[in-house]
């Protein structure tokens, strides 16, 4: 417990401390002055980044919010047709990495992409432009659709078919229904839904590090990642101000969320007597439903990973080139040629499935203190695993960083994939619990009563009756977390280094030095990864939520 | 009163989940003013063949026609989704919304129609008047009481005056006291207000006592239709006989030689010799079964009975009190064989008297 609190109270404090200086932390001149936050504070730019995100994130909300509550209601009250095949489909954007998937734009709908290219030769020009604020605002709010999927589609599977039955014999069609009975019924999922976006529309980088930065447009963390260049020279005590204004906004979020999530359980009593889930029988609106899902799901992953597989095996393209001609395998047989790339792949690799092994481990060490066990500690430590969720992948990767230079023990870890491990646990904590302690309440507590009452320790219940129990939600959790860690990017940025390279912290770096091709090449290789990992976790009927 | 048009025909309707068949062909027809009692144990297919007629699940094959257009039918590819057969459907859970008040419940039906808000209000109030529930319309679903919350849901389903109503199990959720008040109230507003109603029920005292007419299905099929004391009084068959009232079942074997053409023969049960009442064509086989309703067995011994009754010595094994009345249970060839009385009766040998039309052979 003290090292849970010591991995995520130490590096928001040292953010906090860094930012109150007038120096580097480690330099000896370093004095306690407000001048960062004077200047960052007046400065104009940081306020139109802080203007662009709070705008993104809530457009983000607008757009994503009710199309995601549509497509829940779809997938899972409806009888639309395929909903075994769409069920899981409509999750998949979550497991791809948003630099990737902002790439996959780039290269489908930019200005010379494989859609813009066709679409011009047919009606003369491209009536879009993927870069700027409109298109960044639409494409995040598509991609994180799936987020207000998943609440508001566990919340509708407890909604009693018959209040939606009743609506129909009155005469309601099935929009009606969805719009007077379903949703209203569901309101505080939506609500944390609309929450979360948010909060992720404040932590967004990859797409506007892609879709906005060209344009001249800057969100918060892009324009911490600026900072730098932006200066001239680095200043960290102006990162650490710019750092930590992001987390004073996200962290009462989280807060609010926590109250949400606790209401949303609650409101689960409207669930009606052991009722067999009866999808609503849509009759003609049936093809419009299905049309709407195979819509979103071609813009949202369809047009990137298309886009990201032609672009990673031909040589360029443009107006009337033929495919035929330009068609290569080149750009993989590139990827040897760098060492730093093929070093990154295996690191990644080996970051997911040794790495993602010892977190899961580290968590269920702290699910199981957690697991039926009222204490104030408890509580405490319950809390404290939510603050990583306000913490942004960039912010964390560079205080971890921070960290490692601070304390003279951890020095040697710099430039070791295992500062970049611990950087990715503490990032992801709080999903994580939410999996382990997920399937830990699976295990009936009779179980583990019953071994108590025949005389074992509480530590050998768990050793030898929770454990054994939770082994194959243990086993998808962990599928899970490598997914995740593959798909991570932000959180490597600071990190990276020769050593400890991974493909997302490796295409932000090539996005920078516009290697286009191996950029191509990388995105397919992570999605390939990722798409093993989830046809593995779907075979094993690992839940992809709660 | 109940004309002879039918406003409700259900034929032939077929349905199976999976494997297993619910509905194997079940024919309803529901005239216009008329009360119709679905019958049934539980898991007989009533709520299915109800949720068939809503158009809340769809049949494998039937026709289904309200007033004079067919809503559903698999021969031409009809299928009127539900919220397009203007019925009212009332469902055992109520299903009343929460998030919505008393006012908002009932009144969306109307809403559904485009009613004028002011007619809306004088209309829901005028349902919520007439069903007792005036002063309750802006209090939330779980803010009332189960007998409550059974009548918003029947002035939702009325206050837009569909020509049927079909409920579903509409007191089954009532405390037992309750109940019995309420089976008088519901044949009451139907009939006042008129409604042609077709409601699914598992007890046979509310079937029997709300219903003009009963349908009683069986594994899916309609056994017996017909008024209330037809199926009670003259059962087709033995699950019809069985499934009403409370009843002596004991296997016997016909005398051949002693059937009359009034249908009565002597059965034997054991050593005892019985008279009775040939149902069914049953009557060729050697060994059949015999039922008599508890109400018809008398064993007041001062009684003067005819020559048509089977008066028989029982060993009574058990005299139970029941609060009303005591049940005896004697002992008929190994099986127990109950009677009612209003006295206690001492150990030993009893005579019991068996009318000849009330033991009936199957
Ligand atoms: N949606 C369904 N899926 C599968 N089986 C069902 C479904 N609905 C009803 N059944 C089955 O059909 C049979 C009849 O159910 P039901 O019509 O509810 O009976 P009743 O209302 O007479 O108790 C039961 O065996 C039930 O398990
Ligand atoms: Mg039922």
């Amino acid at each position: 417990m003290l090292i849970v609190a010591l991995l995520v109270l130490s590096p928001l404090l040292l953010i906090a401390y860094q930012s109150s200086l007038n120096g580097p932390f480690f330099a000896e001149s370093s004095r306690v002055d407000p001048g960062a936050w004077e200047y960052v504070l007046g400065a104009r730019q940081f306020w139109r980044a802080f203007g662009t995100s709070a705008v993104v994130a809530t457009g983000m909300v607008l757009i994503g919010v009710p199309l995601g509550a549509v497509l829940a209601f779809i997938v899972v009250r409806t009888d639309i047709p395929g909903r075994q095949v769409l069920e899981p489909a409509v999750l998949i954007p979550i497991f791809l990495s948003p630099i990737v998937t902002a790439f996959g734009y780039v290269v489908a709908i930019g200005p010379v992409g494989f859609i813009s290219l066709g679409v011009r030769s047919v009606v003369g020009s491209v009536p879009w432009n993927v870069y700027g604020l409109p298109s960044l605002i639409v494409i995040a709010a598509l991609t994180h659709v799936p987020h207000t999927y998943l609440y508001v589609s566990t919340a509708l599977r407890s909604v009693n078919p018959e209040l939606e039955e009743a609506a129909r014999t009155l005469g309601a069609p099935p929009w009606r229904v969805a719009l007077d009975i379903s949703l209203p019924l569901v309101r505080p999922a939506l609500l944390f839904s609309a929450s979360l976006t948010f909060l992720l529309g404040f932590e967004l980088f990859g797409l506007p590090l892609v879709l906005g930065d060209p344009a001249g447009l800057l969100v918060l963390t892009t324009y911490l990642f600026k900072l730098t260049t932006l200066l001239g020279v680095p200043s960290y005590q102006m990162m650490a101000v710019v750092a930590l204004s992001i987390v004073v906004v996200t962290l009462p979020l989280v807060m609010i969320q926590r109250h949400l999530l606790g209401q949303a359980s609650r409101f689960q009593t409207i669930r009606g007597r052991g009722l067999a889930l009866r999808p609503l029988k849509l009759g003609r609106w049936r093809w419009v439903a299905l049309t709407i899902v195979v819509a979103w799901l071609l813009l949202t992953v369809a047009v990137p990973l298309g886009g990201i597989l032609l672009r990673s095996v031909v040589k360029g393209w443009g107006e009337g080139v033929s495919l035929s001609r330009v068609l290569t395998l080149d750009h993989f047989r590139g990827l040897a040629d760098y060492p730093n790339l093929i070093r990154g792949i295996v690191n990644t690799i080996a970051l997911g499935v040794i790495g993602g092994a010892v977190t899961v481990a580290c968590y269920l060490v702290v699910g199981l203190t957690q697991h039926r066990w009222a204490s104030r500690g408890v509580a405490v430590l319950d809390f404290m695993v939510l603050i990583p969720r306000a913490i942004p992948g960039l912010v964390g990767g560079l205080a971890f960083l921070w960290l490692i230079l601070f304390i003279p023990v951890l020095r040697p870890l710099r430039n070791s994939m295992i500062a970049v491990w611990l950087a990715y646990s503490t990032v992801w904590l709080a999903y994580g619990l939410r999996l382990i302690s997920t399937a830990l309440l699976q295990v009936g507590p009779e179980l583990e009563e019953a071994a108590q009452s025949a005389g074992a320790s509480p530590m050998r219940v768990r050793w030898e009756i929770t454990i054994p129990l939770v082994r194959l939600g243990l086993i998808g959790s962990w599928l899970l977390i490598f997914m995740m860690f593959v798909r991570e990017y932000s959180t490597g940025v600071y990190l990276f280094g020769a050593g400890t390279e991974v493909i997302g912290s490796l295409i932000v770096s090539l996005w920078g030095a516009g290697g286009l091709d191996l950029i191509a090449a990388l995105s397919v290789v992570s999605v390939a990864i990722v798409s093993v990992a989830l046809a593995t976790a779907l075979r094993l009927g690992v839940r992809l939520h709660d | 009163m109940t004309d002879q048009t039918p406003i409700l025909t259900i034929e032939s309707i077929e349905k199976s989940f999976g494997a297993t068949s619910v509905l194997q062909g079940v024919s309803v027809t529901l005239h216009k003013g008329e009360v119709v009692a679905l019958l049934g144990a539980s898991g007989s297919g009533k709520t299915t063949l109800l949720r068939v007629a809503g158009g809340l699940e769809r049949p494998d094959r039937g026709r289904i026609t309200i007033g004079s257009s067919v809503v559903f039918d698999t021969s031409s590819g009809i299928d009127i989704p539900a919220e397009g057969r203007n019925l009212g459907f009332v469902f055992q859970s109520y299903a009343l919304w929460p998030h919505m008040t008393v006012n908002a419940n009932v009144g969306y039906g109307l809403r559904l129609r485009g009613t004028s808000p002011t007619e809306r209000e004088t209309r829901v109030l005028a349902v919520l008047e007439r069903l007792g529930l005036g002063a309750l319309g802006d209090r939330y679903p779980h803010q009332l009481s189960g007998g409550q919350q059974q009548r918003v849901a029947l002035a939702r389903a009325l206050v837009y005056e569909p020509p049927i109503v079909l409920l579903d199990e509409p007191l089954s959720n009532l405390d037992a006291n309750l109940r019995e008040e309420a089976r008088a109230w519901l044949r009451e507003l139907i009939v006042t207000l008129r409604l042609s109603a077709l409601f699914v029920t598992h007890d046979q005292v509310e079937a029997l006592s709300i219903a003009d007419r009963v349908v009683l299905l069986n594994r899916g099929i309609a056994e017996q239709v017909g008024p209330p004391a037809s199926l009670y009084g003259d059962p087709k068959t033995l699950f019809a006989a069985t499934f009403l009232g409370s009843n002596n079942v004991f296997p016997v074997t016909i005398d051949p030689s002693s059937k009359q053409a009034d249908r009565t023969a002597m059965v034997g049960c054991g050593p005892h010799r019985i008279l009775g009442t040939i149902r069914s064509n049953a009557g060729e086989a050697p060994s059949s079964t015999a039922v008599i309703r508890v109400e018809r067995v008398t064993v007041d011994p001062t009684l003067n009975v005819d020559k048509n009754s089977t008066s028989l010595s029982l060993p009574l094994r058990a005299s139970l009190y029941t609060g009303e009345r005591w049940e005896h249970v004697f002992d008929l060839n190994g099986h127990s064989f109950r009677a009612w009385g209003r006295k206690r009766l001492d150990r030993g040998t009893h005579t019991v008297h068996l009318p000849v039309e009330g033991v009936w052979v199957f």
